[in-house]
């Protein structure tokens, strides 16, 4: 990179955080980096800090005001600072950041912008506008999937300026694909049973509800290390069941969408699928989680009807209903002076968009209503989730097609992001037989007795040898 | 974990609702729910939930309701039934056994906070001892993080390990084994790493009862905090042991406004001039995202302070200029202070 914009499209997420990390330790001044996913931004953090780097904070929403005030009075000494994209409506801190010199912009999730992608963020879409705020720094647009249409719009919406373009195929030879269609849920249950024994691991199975994940965890746990991973648990609990994993104490993950981003685990050798993806960025993102070390791995889908119907419930429910809207929202509005965020019942995603959309309109300044909202004001921000809704069932109807046709599923994902496909052994279930692919080794722990001797092997890890 | 809700509610002499315990395992900062907790002398339950969602919470109470141990008597008051009684006398012993200060380290979060701090620094002590650098932490948040990072200025790793292995000893060794086993399952070091509590619930035991046992045990090590426990922990512990948020003075204060007093009645109780108490009084906002700022300043009062706070770059004066009559400088500050301590983005 030489000081020129640059969009890159890594399918894996793979050094993708290599990819400005090298660039902002040779530069000088700050590199600032735009996420979404805060729990993602700071497990990157956490990652670069256990590698060293002190001089990496993260700026989101969840802090503390004390934390933030903290961070920002450090802000001229950091060489990286992560923000979530809602950090950079604060005028306080964009007037911070203007007196730095700012080397990288870089927009992670560069998809977010684009309506047209499986993940829609309408507040990434003022980011040109803080670009150019902040002095027009060089930007790094990054993401992991994005069709010709997405990627278009990462190139309009964020400003680039005759970007260098670097695509990575979303192809990942060495995962066999497999898709199974079952009758009900008692034949997928029984095929996974099957699939357990029969499958190398370690392995993710990504389930569709939290409730799936438990269930699929306590099965693998009869014959496996088995551990459950959701967003219904601690943020603890989750840590250490990544770090288990990680370490490979724990075989077998049954969890849910929440589980993935972020974690650097090589040697994973199979994921199955439990429940249908909404799009097949989705899907060729979770199944990339498998074979990153480069060895043969497989991944097996197994759904049918109820599967269809939970993913299209979801869809459907995601997005609230204008009626939803007039009950919940507008009264709501109507009382309060601030966007009222805890007191809405829709989801974080929703409540954003409706906050960016009324920035956007004017009704809304630094997220104080300018005046009370009417029903024609609701009205409006309805049709935005109808059209977004419509976009969303559009990308399940290709997942659908995707798992019942008879064509080559490789040959029909690398057509949905309009690349070329080359034949291959062990290609996918509808081109031939599932290959015999080898655990990864697995995870030794000579484990001490005993709590004394626990104590001894934490404090005096030296010593271990003396106690055996 | 409804269990518990009934057992506390056991205590409070059929005179509360259901919502009375779990307001007290919330830690809710409303002056009926601290009363209830010294009328009754529940400091042992206090707060000790306050990371369990209200709705988690109300749905536990629902179902005392509909295994029919509760029932209403009016609005305010249940009463507990005769299989009510039974049910809690199954798993009383167990919540009587157990040693927990909530009021004391869970109100205000200082177990959590020394948890997270032990919990990274043994796992950081752990590895820099087997030479290895570069390892992923285990969950810990800013303060924790702060607390590990300047414990590493101060002391070396064997110094740190040194210290926490011998008070760590001595305290594990006064309780059961499984106790003991328990928390040391739970550490991460560089061979393995810490379990999770469910994986660590032995057989037949309720998982919310290995937790309130793990709870249990921190409370006693935090306690344990003093002379005897390692050098380098003794500045968290001073703080971990003693309530934090407000000037000893203040603190005062909000008892009273707890109890029920009124800003005047607090002044002329406590012979102190009114706008020392108005101070006190914008302390407790900005500490207390509960406080009832709505009583001294309306919400249409509100939007218009902050509104003329945010074009005059938020001094009194000038505030208090665009406001005119409609706002004294109490008001103001309040107002103020209750939006920044609440850490909104509006004010950063
Ligand atoms: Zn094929």
């Amino acid at each position: 990179m030489k000081g020129e914009d640059t969009l890159a499209v890594l399918p894996t997420g793979g050094g993708k955080t290599l990819c400005y990390d090298l660039p902002s330790r040779m530069l000088q001044g700050l590199t600032v980096v735009v996420s979404p996913l805060v729990s993602l931004m700071q497990d990157q953090v956490t990652q670069l800090q256990s590698q060293g780097r002190r001089r990496v904070e993260s700026l989101t929403g969840q802090l503390s005001f004390q934390e933030k005030k903290d961070i920002l009075y450090r802000l001229p000494q950091l060489n990286m600072l992560f923000l979530s994209p809602e950090m950079l409506q604060s005028e306080r801190i964009k007037e911070r950041l203007k007196q730095l010199t700012i080397s990288l912009f870089v927009v992670d999730e560069a998809h977010c912008i684009s309506q047209w992608g499986h993940e829609f963020r309408p507040d990434y879409k003022s980011l040109a506008g803080v670009i150019e705020e902040l002095h027009r720094p060089v930007v790094l647009a990054l993401t992991a999937t994005a069709t010709p249409q997405v990627e278009a719009d990462i190139k309009e919406l964020l400003k680039l300026n005759h970007p260098f373009i670097y695509r990575r195929s979303v192809n990942r030879r060495n995962i066999f694909l497999e898709a199974v269609k079952v009758e009900n849920r008692e034949e997928k249950w029984e095929r996974l049973e099957r699939e357990m024994e029969a499958l190398p691991k370690p392995m993710i199975i990504y389930t569709g509800t939290r409730k799936e994940a438990e269930e699929a965890a306590a099965k693998a746990g009869r014959n496996f290390s088995a551990a459950c991973y959701h967003a219904g648990m601690s943020p603890e609990e989750r840590r250490a069941v990544q770090l288990q994993f990680v370490e490979g104490s724990v075989s077998v993950l049954a969890a849910t969408n929440a589980f993935g981003m972020g974690i650097n685990k090589k040697d994973i050798r199979s994921v199955v699928h439990l429940y249908l993806p909404p799009s097949l960025e989705q899907y060729v993102q979770e199944t990339g989680r498998a074979g990153r070390d480069g060895s043969d791995s497989i991944a097996v889908l197994l759904a049918g009807p109820e599967e269809e119907r939970l993913q299209m419930h979801l869809i459907q429910s995601a997005l609230p209903e204008k009626s939803d809207l007039f009950r919940y929202m507008l009264p709501v509005f109507q009382q309060q002076i601030d966007f009222p965020h805890e007191t809405l019942p829709f989801p974080e995603v929703v409540n954003r968009t409706a906050e960016h959309h009324f920035e956007q309109s004017g009704l809304l300044k630094n997220g104080r209503f300018q005046r009370v909202p009417e029903r024609e004001d609701i009205d409006r921000l309805g049709s935005i989730y109808e059209a977004r809704r419509r976009i969303k069932l559009r990308q399940f109807e290709k997942m659908l097609s995707f798992y019942t046709d008879t064509e080559c599923l490789r040959k029909q994902i690398l057509r949905y992001f309009q690349e070329e496909a080359e034949a291959q052994q062990n290609c996918c279930s509808v081109c031939g037989l599932r290959p015999e692919i080898a655990s990864s080794q697995l995870f030794f722990s000579n484990e001490e007795t005993g709590w004394e001797n626990r104590l001894i092997q934490l404090f005096y890890p030296e010593r271990r040898h003396e106690i055996t | 974990m409804d269990r518990l809700l009934l057992h506390i509610f056991m205590h409070m002499n059929g005179q509360r609702s259901i919502s009375g315990p779990v307001h007290i395992l919330k830690g809710k900062r409303s002056s009926q729910t601290i009363q209830d907790i010294h009328l009754f002398r529940l400091h042992k339950w206090a707060g000790l939930l306050r990371h369990t969602s209200y709705g988690t919470l109300w749905e536990q109470a629902q179902r005392l309701r509909d295994q029919g141990f509760i029932e209403p008597i009016s609005s305010t008051v249940d009463s507990v039934t005769q299989s009510g009684l039974d049910a809690e006398s199954v798993s009383r012993k167990v919540f009587e056994n157990v040693r927990l200060s909530g009021w004391k380290y869970e109100w205000e979060g200082h177990t959590d906070d020394c948890w997270r701090t032990l919990n990274l620094l043994i796992q950081t002590a752990s590895h820099l001892k087997a030479g290895r650098k570069q390892f992923i932490p285990v969950y810990a948040d800013t303060t924790a993080k702060q607390n590990v990072r300047s414990l590493f200025r101060e002391a070396s790793a064997e110094q740190i390990a040194e210290g926490l292995y011998e008070w760590l000893y001595r305290e594990l060794l006064k309780r059961s084994r499984s106790d003991a086993e328990l928390f040391t399952d739970s550490l991460s070091g560089p061979d393995r790493s810490g379990k999770t509590l469910g994986q660590m619930t032995s057989s037949g035991e309720v998982p919310f009862h290995t937790w309130l046992r793990f709870r249990s045990i921190l409370h006693d090590l935090i306690e344990s905090g003093g002379p005897e426990s390692p050098e380098c922990l003794n500045t968290l512990f001073k703080q971990w042991k003693q309530k934090k948020e407000l000037t000893r003075s203040a603190e005062k204060t909000r008892e009273l406004f707890m109890a029920g007093y009124d800003l005047q009645q607090i002044a002329a109780e406590r012979r102190l001039k009114v706008s020392t108490i108005e101070d006190h009084f914008v302390e407790m906002a900005a500490s207390d995202p509960e406080f009832p700022v709505d009583v001294y300043a309306a919400a249409e009062l509100q939007r218009e302070i902050l509104q003329a706070a945010s074009t005059s770059g938020g001094r009194l004066r000038d505030i208090r200029e665009r406001i005119g009559e409609k706002a004294d400088y109490f008001q103001i500050r309040l107002v103020l202070s209750s939006r920044t301590g609440k850490g909104g983005t509006a004010y950063l």
